[in-house]
């Protein structure tokens, strides 16, 4: 089936502010991510929330998407995060959950051929940027919520996966490291 | 009116802001001449202003008993050359020509101070200041700006706040032009630790060769702590040497000798037929100046370059062997910024190197973090030279790459950082000299006395790593540990492949 985004999603932009060092919500920003929307770097910038900003307060399942810059990748609010505000270099994307699961939606966005789509939407002439209307109108073609569910689940393990690995090139550059240190120095008797 | 003493923020804002008159027009480099030559004829008119209604009170408006008194003033200035009366002729069709007349009478009236002075600075110049209609509208602005600023001394907390306005537009124009008006400074912090290095004793003279505006001359003399000293400077650059003068008398320190022209083809600081010598001779020369002039080194009659000439692409050496020359030949020091270059660099440059140090010369070697000087990133050493280092033979070095404060563009001395090293320095020279071949720690990775003998086994390069150890260990590796860990990773991973495995295979892949 597909269907048009903003059929199955409202869409919003980000909050702009000027974040301070200590307040009760994180405030999102796109230098916390890498490239695969995994959070990699300590948020330091907060907002105090008041009456003014607290609708802004993201809401578990909601997705926040870069819409300028040359990476647009995706990443989903999940509200075990605590409270915490997107910047506005995010759309922060509300999808309808009976229709669509948010990490469903987050790795869909996050494929190389949907990466590949936005880069050819993004106007502007220096930063491209992906405007509201055509970022509504995306098709997306969705499975059911039982293969949304399978994909999601393929999607963590790989993540796992590829975390693992990580660690197990890192600890055999240590052993390596140690090893050949120990065999020249140690032995020097 | 108000007698609130003026601050020294509030005259830096004032005089930064008279510079958006200038700025987008004309290069910073050029600019700067008029703002501080403006800056110094407000000065100098104000403290008139100021002497002339303190004598008129005095002498109860006696004209003749006053003008007697004005005589005798630091400075004389004409009616015709106060800021007042340019003020007053602001609307004036030719302002360049008489801010241009008003500089000349200026210099008439003080022939001894300020000969030469304004000779760099063109008000009327259609090249610098645009065509006469623009021209008159930025003089204008430039007064209208200026005269915002009281300066007289009975409204100032002290003398020295104009000086230190001087110094901040000399430091803002120099970051705010980049390379090119970098030239002409050194920073402040920098130039602070040097000074303190030195440590100037009452009654010193003191000696800049490469003076630039006269910082570090203004430093070293604060550091006396009495007026008990006396300063002098060579430049170059001629619009330098104008603001060199300039910041002298702002500092009020008049009887400075400043000259203009080559320290190294034409040295001007001379006595009789010799050059003049000082205690103490500082300087931060260019860097690795090319086409210093080689050529004429080894007739030089002044017998600078004894030791060997150093190559033509490089007036390092050059430099060195100026300053050394310099100084008393029993007690004289010098301190010198340079780039690292000098410390290991081979030919003829390695032989002065082993020279200077087997006469004993060199003191200390310290190492300053990248990134201190405006315009350039590579990272530069202090060298100190002392004649008067007798039966010690050893050398200081110090590490002092890590210690500073880093900022957006330029990274920055703290006084903590300048406090250790000149700490490090002073407890070096108190400490007995080492009667071993191997030198000694003084602090970890921080600072070392090396002994002659091992610095000749060096083949006398002095690159800083070779004596302070800056290797990090890195933390020590539990190798049975780490084998256990990469087996349970492993393990873990094999799961989570099996899971996967499952999965594709109930997908049908």
């Amino acid at each position: 089936m597909k269907v048009k985004l903003g059929d199955i999603a409202q869409l919003q932009f980000g909050l702009y502010t000027k974040p301070t060092d200590n307040g009760n919500a994180a405030y999102m920003q796109v230098k916390y991510f890498d490239d695969w929307g995994n959070q990699t770097n300590e948020i330091d910038t907060f907002i105090e929330i008041d009456q003014k900003n607290e609708t802004h307060l993201l809401e578990d399942g909601d997705i926040l998407f870069v819409g300028k810059g040359m990476r647009n990748f995706a990443w989903t609010y999940k509200s075990s995060y605590g409270p915490a505000i997107a910047s506005s270099i995010f759309f922060v994307i509300k999808v309808d959950q009976s229709k669509v699961l948010p990490d469903f939606l987050t790795t869909l966005f996050n494929t190389a051929q949907t990466q590949a789509y936005f880069q050819t939407i993004g106007a502007g002439s220096s930063i491209p940027s992906i405007r509201k209307s055509e970022l509504e109108v995306f098709m997306i073609q969705l499975p059911t919520l039982e293969m949304q569910q399978k994909i999601i689940n393929i999607q963590k393990l790989h993540d796992k996966d590829m975390a693992l690995s990580r660690k197990i090139v890192t600890e055999k550059q240590n052993l390596y490291q140690a090893v050949i240190k120990n065999l020249i120095y140690n032995n020097e008797q | 009116m108000n007698n609130k003493p003026i601050t020294q923020s509030e005259i830096n804002n004032i005089v930064w802001k008279a510079c958006d008159t200038f700025r987008g027009v004309i290069d910073p480099s050029q600019y700067k001449d008029y703002i501080l030559t403006m800056l110094f004829v407000k000065y100098v008119s104000d403290v008139w202003k100021d002497k002339k209604a303190f004598y008129s009170e005095k002498y109860n408006n006696d004209e003749v008993r006053i003008q007697r008194a004005l005589n005798n003033e630091r400075f004389k200035v004409p009616e015709t050359c106060t800021f007042d009366y340019l003020f007053e002729n602001r609307n004036e069709a030719n302002l360049g020509e008489l801010i241009n007349t008003a500089l000349e009478s200026m210099e008439d009236a003080n022939r001894s101070k300020l000969e030469r002075v304004f000779r760099n600075i063109d008000f009327n110049s259609e090249s610098n200041l645009g065509q006469t209609k623009d021209r008159n509208r930025r003089l204008k602005n430039l007064l209208v700006d200026f005269s915002a600023l009281d300066l007289q001394p009975s409204h100032l907390a002290n003398n020295d706040v104009i000086g230190d306005a001087y110094e901040y537009l000399i430091e803002r124009f120099a970051s705010d032009a980049g390379k090119k008006a970098g030239e002409f400074y050194t920073p402040s912090q920098v130039s602070t630790l040097l000074a303190k290095l030195l440590n100037p004793q009452p009654g010193d003279r003191m000696i800049d060769p490469t003076c630039g505006s006269g910082s570090l001359l203004i430093k070293l003399s604060k550091e006396v702590g009495s007026n008990n000293f006396s300063l002098y400077g060579q430049e170059i650059n001629g619009s330098t040497w104008a603001l060199a003068r300039m910041n002298m008398f702002l500092h009020e320190i008049d009887n400075a000798t400043i000259e203009w022209g080559d320290t190294l083809n034409n040295p001007k600081l001379l006595e009789g037929d010799s050059l003049l010598k000082g205690n103490i001779v500082g300087a931060n020369p260019p860097f690795s100046l090319d086409k210093w002039g080689a050529d004429n080194a080894i007739t030089d009659q002044y017998t600078r370059f004894h030791r060997g000439v150093p190559p033509q692409s490089k007036g390092d050496y050059a430099f060195i062997s100026h300053m050394i020359a310099s100084t008393y030949h029993d007690t004289g020091r010098v301190g010198v910024i340079l780039p690292h270059g000098v410390l290991f660099r081979g030919s003829s440059e390695g032989k002065i190197r082993q020279q200077l140090i087997e006469e004993n010369l060199l003191e200390a070697v310290v190492g300053l973090p990248a990134n201190l000087f405006f315009g350039t990133g590579i990272p530069a050493t202090i060298l100190i030279f002392n004649r008067a280092k007798g039966e010690n033979t050893d050398v200081l070095f110090i590490d002092a790459s890590q210690g500073y404060e880093s900022g957006t563009n330029q990274n920055r001395l703290r006084i903590t950082d300048i406090n250790k090293i000149v700490e490090t320095y002073k407890a070096f020279q108190q400490a007995t000299p080492l009667s071993t071949e191997l030198g000694l720690v003084i602090e970890d990775k921080f600072a070392y006395r090396a002994t002659l003998q091992e610095i000749a086994e060096n083949e006398y390069n002095l690159n800083i790593p070779r004596y302070v150890d800056t290797f990090e260990e890195e933390e020590e590796v539990d190798i049975p540990a780490t084998q256990e860990n990469i087996t349970i990773l492993k393990k873990e991973l094999l799961a989570v492949e099996g899971q996967m495995d499952n999965y594709l295979k109930e997908l049908g892949f």
